[in-house]
């Protein structure tokens, strides 16, 4: 195995645990706790909704009452109490801020320690080390900062908080909205229709190549408060974007609920390239906190020769539910999906995802990596289905876990359908550990254990680091090796 | 033998030949060259009747009959042999039963005798040992798990064995040492009659020094561009495709 | 509480006065076992595709059938009468009840004790039986279980030759066949058994076998389901292995309008292995379910399994197989393979290979496919000159060749391979 001298210093700069557990004093403005239609209408009413989106919003919580929380993932929780969740918190502040200058400089820290980039005039005026992203920062229930706006709007990209693409965008919102997800999806789909405070959204104009990485960066802060975000994303013909997503939340010992909805539009030659690092606090090393994460990712490839690209590594959370999907509508369209699972301590994780294949010559692939330490469970879940009109429609799953101490399990459940005689379907999955030989090789080299964990850990997931935008590559690799800490030994 | 006119063909909506003509008498050896992606390939699977390539206008005849309306068995049993340019790994089925059933079919049709067990072994080992060939091959699955070479070699033996009239070679070249080219080359050779031709497509002129042929033909982007003797062979070696497509 | 199936009613209606005509019903404890089935099966019901197991197996031809049955023609009659198989020892069971007239048991070697269950029943011998909980079908089974196969071998004995068993049935959609058999292998003791189901007719069958092998006993257990293409066949097989046990299953399926194969192996003893291996072969609107368990509950033991397809017309093939290692079990190698091929546009297959694992010093894999013959390999055989139909018939053969190959017993492997070229030829 090839050990990079750079992959050895990343992994021993990192010394703390999870780095992000810190709380933030800002005054929030809070909805009362517990969920109603009344609260429904309280959110809608902040963000200045037009009727038909509290409609919708009505319509899917009245759903959701009819509605039983699933239970056939593989993970254990106690009963949540939805009446025990704040469903709105927002940073206090006397007006909108019009642009950067005016954001509260309190929260503006918050970020510089999370290391996120607000600051639009370090990279125009060309400082090293800036990256060229633009960034939606979602903290709590609201979008506090958007950089790049203008330079976007140039090339003719929308990018905004959801919330402000109901008031601007109507048309597109109105069409795209729940088009994907339906508030009737699921259950946290349906919860999230009902109460989703902000998000991203964003919109490719035909045959345009988003001039940089769109990303959104997600923060809970307050206590006993839910996140329900909703991302929307449509690229239309021939358009191309990139997206990021992470995530973090201070450590605290009470579960919080995060349950979002993303739902991505691939029209005719369009590409959707999205890559997540879920870093949410996964509680402590008996279990006591960490987020639940009840997360619908879902993309519709439309239009003929569409391609969307999941990228996932999932490193937080003390629950992960979570299946980013691929709809492959339009004839020969592309669905992948990326995956490196890590679970650690008391964790666990169901995570995969749905390739349906109902266009002629579609193509999917799937690579998921599964890890397993502490007494964690992780659980690959995935469904290919090839549609009776799938012709000649392909795809290939590669599926492996490894297996980190005596206590954890890894779990394999694909489900594969087949109607299309013209269809080809290929599965493989593995379950190992990590092989003594290669521990001792590293250790003989000079390596802790810890450290000979996380590179080889990184080396079994190196085609899906691989996938990740450079920016977010160094960051991934660097988290795969805190997340395993305490693993071995 | 084999008459061509204006063939023209497509993959996929894309056209790749674009009106071929080439005549073949019994007895002779022709020689197709050109660069990657000229159509060569396309042109023996478009002979052989693969599916998949959709042949657009022009005519084959073959022995005074329309070779484009027979299913590629049909064709393989009036004596047409492809030798691929890569041969097919066929898992759980034996090369001798493979042998075996397809001799025998091509026998049924021509109203011979179909061999039994016995009759069929003692002409496979004459072939194998006629050309240097080890007949534990036959043992094996049809090429699977077989080297380059060996699938070559399992090509001939085949040829060898169904004694085509029109053998065309896809590239038997491609991927062989000099041994195993020398092996393939003198199973064509041992087949040359007056009444068997072959129309050899090559991208190198190496394969020419031991299949020798009569006539030799550079086909660029879809088209016959120049015909001539063997010396054509030597000046496209020389100049180069590019040199010749444009003169 | 919901409704239940109105076939699940109908044997719930009918249990008093069966029960008083079933063997053992003078003996209490069977009339108490009968009952806990009952009651157990009333609460499950037959299950619908909601239940996680059966998602892939619509049960409502059986339990709910209506006029729109049989839409597309049924399969042509199964080959199994063309096709005898020779057999010295062969103990036959027809509608549910042990022939001995039909039957061959004599000569069998000393320490291999063949009887019928119906008769254990009556004398009262006690049997153990698997849990029950969540199997609807093995439930309704200890309600109802009229007769079988109880086999006993002694320690240390082998048998050189085939035992035959033969279950032969006739009747309609209301006529179950609840056969329980009981096999039981004692130390250091090794048989071959064929297990064969036949018939004509629209009966349902729901056979129950259990396999308990006691240390380096070994089974080699050869099934052939080719009932009659109007039949419903619901198996459940509970194999449990001692200390390097060797649990051997074949299933060649070839018949039943919808059928289903579940076995469930519990390896309990260190260094015993199970190998589960299977073809099955449907046309016409058949529906076949392959279902399997595999737990290592200890370490050092060893799995493997290999299911192989072939789903012509409107057939749907099923194959559900799990592997579970439990906490500590180390040093377990598990493998498992399901490959289909569709034949027709309208066949489909559904797959769910799953893997469930506790212990980290473990070697597993699954693999799955599924598709059409390959194109060009076809073209291939056809460029030889073989005509397409024989083509195809060559790569169907080919494509079932290496799981035909874990028939060890070569008798049953030539009986099996002449049942699927038979097969083969009635396309």
């Amino acid at each position: 195995m090839a050990v990079s001298q750079e992959t050895v210093e990343q992994v021993a700069s990192v010394s703390e645990k999870y780095k992000y557990g810190f709380v933030s004093d800002i005054e929030a403005e809070t909805a009362p706790i517990g969920l109603s239609e009344d609260i429904v209408r309280f959110i809608s009413a902040k963000k200045e909704e037009p009727e038909w989106l509290l409609e919708w919003r009505l319509k899917a919580y009245r759903y959701w009452l009819s509605m039983e929380e699933p239970t056939w993932a593989k993970v254990d929780y106690p009963k949540i109490d939805y009446q025990d969740i704040y469903y709105y918190s927002a940073p206090k502040t006397k007006d909108k801020p019009k642009s950067l200058d005016e954001v509260d400089p309190e929260l503006l820290a918050v970020y510089e320690k999370l290391g996120i980039p607000l600051k639009e005039q370090e990279v125009l005026a060309g400082v090293e080390g800036a990256a060229n992203v633009a960034v939606d920062a979602v903290f709590d229930s609201v979008s506090v900062a958007t950089t790049f706006r203008e330079r976007l709007e140039k090339e003719g990209v929308i990018f905004c908080p959801i919330s402000e693409a109901v008031k601007n965008h109507p048309e597109l919102v109105k069409k795209y909205l729940g088009s994907v997800v339906p508030y009737t999806d699921n259950f946290f789909a349906a919860l999230n229709s009902a109460v989703f405070t902000d998000g991203s959204f964003c919109y490719i104009p035909k045959g345009v190549r988003c001039p940089m990485e769109l990303s959104t960066y997600f923060r809970i802060n307050a206590a006993q408060t839910g996140q329900f975000e909703r991302t929307l994303i449509i690229a239309d013909d021939a358009s191309y974007v990139s997206y990021l997503e992470g995530c973090t939340a201070p450590m605290r010992d009470e579960n919080q609920l995060h349950a979002a909805v993303v739902e991505l539009v691939i029209l005719d030659d369009a590409e959707i390239k999205y890559s997540t690092v879920q870093n949410w606090y996964p509680g402590d090393e008996n279990g006591v906190g960490g987020i639940y994460n009840f997360v619908t990712k879902r993309a519709a490839c439309r239009g003929k020769n569409a391609k969307v690209s999941w990228t996932q590594v999932e490193t937080g959370s003390a629950i992960t539910w979570k299946y980013p999907s691929c709809i492959l509508q339009g004839d020969n369209s592309i669905g992948e999906f990326y995956s490196i699972a890590i679970t650690n301590n008391l964790q666990q994780a169901d995570t995969g995802t749905k390739m349906i294949h109902l266009g002629k010559n579609t193509s999917s692939t799937i690579i998921s990596k599964g890890i397993s330490a502490g007494r964690a469970q992780s659980t690959y879940r995935g469904l290919v289905r090839m549609g009776r009109k799938a012709d000649h429609a392909r795809n290939h799953t590669v599926c492996d876990s490894l297996l980190i101490g005596d206590k954890c399990g890894a779990h394999t459940v694909p489900y594969i359908e087949n109607q299309s005689r013209t269809a080809k379907i290929e599965h493989e999955a593995t379950t190992s550990k990590v092989s003594e030989e290669q521990l001792f090789y590293c250790q003989q080299r000079g390596l802790s254990e810890e450290e000979s964990m996380a590179l080889i850990v990184n080396g079994f997931c190196k085609e899906v680091l691989q996938k990740l935008p450079m920016e977010f590559a160094v960051e991934a690799q660097k988290l795969v090796g805190i997340s395993l800490e305490g693993s071995v030994g | 033998m084999l008459e061509i006119k204006d063939l023209r063909a497509e993959i996929g909506g894309k056209e790749i030949l674009k009106g071929i003509n080439l005549t073949i008498n019994p007895g002779e050896i022709h020689a197709v060259m050109g660069p990657n992606g000229a159509g060569k390939s396309t042109l023996s699977y478009v002979l052989s009747g693969r599916e998949g390539y959709e042949v657009t206008g022009g005519s084959v005849t073959y022995m005074g009959e329309d070779l484009l309306a027979l299913s590629p068995d049909e064709r393989a049993c009036h004596g047409i042999f492809l030798a691929f340019q890569y041969p097919v790994e066929i898992p759980g089925v034996p090369s001798a039963t493979f042998l075996k059933t397809a001799l025998n079919a091509q026998r049924k049709f021509r109203g011979e005798e179909e061999l039994d067990a016995m009759e069929f072994l003692k002409l496979v080992r004459e072939k194998t040992a006629e050309l240097g060939i080890k007949d534990d091959m036959l043992k094996r699955a049809v090429n699977v798990g077989f080297s380059g070479g060996e699938k070559k070699r399992n090509e001939v033996l085949q040829m060898a064995l169904l004694e085509p009239k029109l053998m065309l070679l896809d590239e038997t070249d491609s991927g062989l040492d000099i041994d195993a080219l020398k092996v393939a080359a003198d199973g064509v050779n041992r087949l040359r009659s007056p009444e068997r031709s072959a129309l050899v497509i090559t991208h190198y002129q190496r394969l020419l020094d031991y299949i020798v042929p009569d006539f030799v033909h550079v086909l660029a982007d879809g088209k016959i561009v120049k015909s001539g003797d063997k010396s054509l062979a030597l000046e496209l070696e020389e100049k180069g495709y590019a040199a010749i497509s444009a003169a | 509480m919901s409704s239940l199936t109105p076939l699940a009613q109908r044997y719930i209606d009918r249990f008093d006065t069966a029960a008083r005509q079933l063997p053992g019903a003078d003996n209490r404890s069977v009339s108490d076992l009968r009952r806990a089935g009952l009651e157990a099966f009333a609460a499950l019901d037959f299950p619908h595709r909601k239940v996680e197991e059966w998602k892939f197996t619509n049960l409502t031809a059986l339990t709910k059938p209506t006029a729109n049955e049989g839409r597309v023609a049924p399969a042509p009659a199964p080959a199994i009468p063309d096709q005898p198989f020779e057999a010295r020892f062969e103990m036959v069971f027809v509608n549910g009840r042990f022939s001995a007239a039909e039957s061959r048991l004599d000569g069998l070697p000393e320490g291999i004790s063949v009887t019928s269950l119906a008769d254990s029943l009556g004398n009262g011998t006690v049997l153990s039986f698997p849990s029950q909980e969540k199997r609807a079908f093995l439930a309704l089974n200890t309600a109802f279980m009229e007769d079988g196969l109880v086999l006993s071998v002694a320690e240390g004995v082998v048998l050189d030759d085939i035992l035959v068993v033969t279950f032969r049935s006739e009747g309609d959609q209301e006529t179950g066949r609840h056969l329980r058999n009981v096999i039981t292998l004692a130390e250091g003791s090794s048989l071959t058994l064929l297990e064969r189901h036949v018939g004509a007719g629209a009966y349902f069958s729901n056979p129950v076998t259990e396999v308990s092998l006691a240390a380096d006993a070994r089974l080699d257990h050869y099934k052939l389901q080719a009932e009659s293409p109007e039949a419903f066949h619901l198996a459940f097989t509970d194999a449990e292995l001692a200390e390097r046990a060797d649990y051997r299953n074949f299933s060649l399926s070839i018949g039943a309008k919808l059928s289903r194969n579940e076995l469930t192996t519990r390896i309990l003893g260190r260094e015993a292995e199970s190998h589960l291996n299977g073809a099955y072969l449907m046309r016409g609107s058949q529906h076949c379910d392959t279902t399997t368990l595999t737990e290592h509950r200890v370490p050092d033991t060893n799995s493997s399994q290999v299911y192989k397809g072939v789903l012509d017309d409107h057939a749907h093939g099923v194959f559900q197989g799990k592997i579970h290692i439990f906490p500590d079990a180390q040093h377990v190698a598990g493998d498992q393979l399901s490959k289909a091929l569709l034949l027709s546009d309208y066949a489909a297959v559904d797959c769910k290979p799953e893997l469930e694992i506790y212990a980290d010093d473990v070697k597993c894999s699954h693999g799955a496919t599924s598709g059409e013959l390959d194109e060009q390999a076809l073209f291939y055989l056809q460029s030889r000159g073989i005509p397409l139909a024989s083509a195809r018939k060559m790569l169907i053969e080919a494509f079932l060749a290496d799981v035909l190959e874990t028939v060890g017993n070569e008798r049953v492997k030539v009986y099996f391979d002449g049942l699927s070229r038979h097969w083969l030829s009635e396309a």
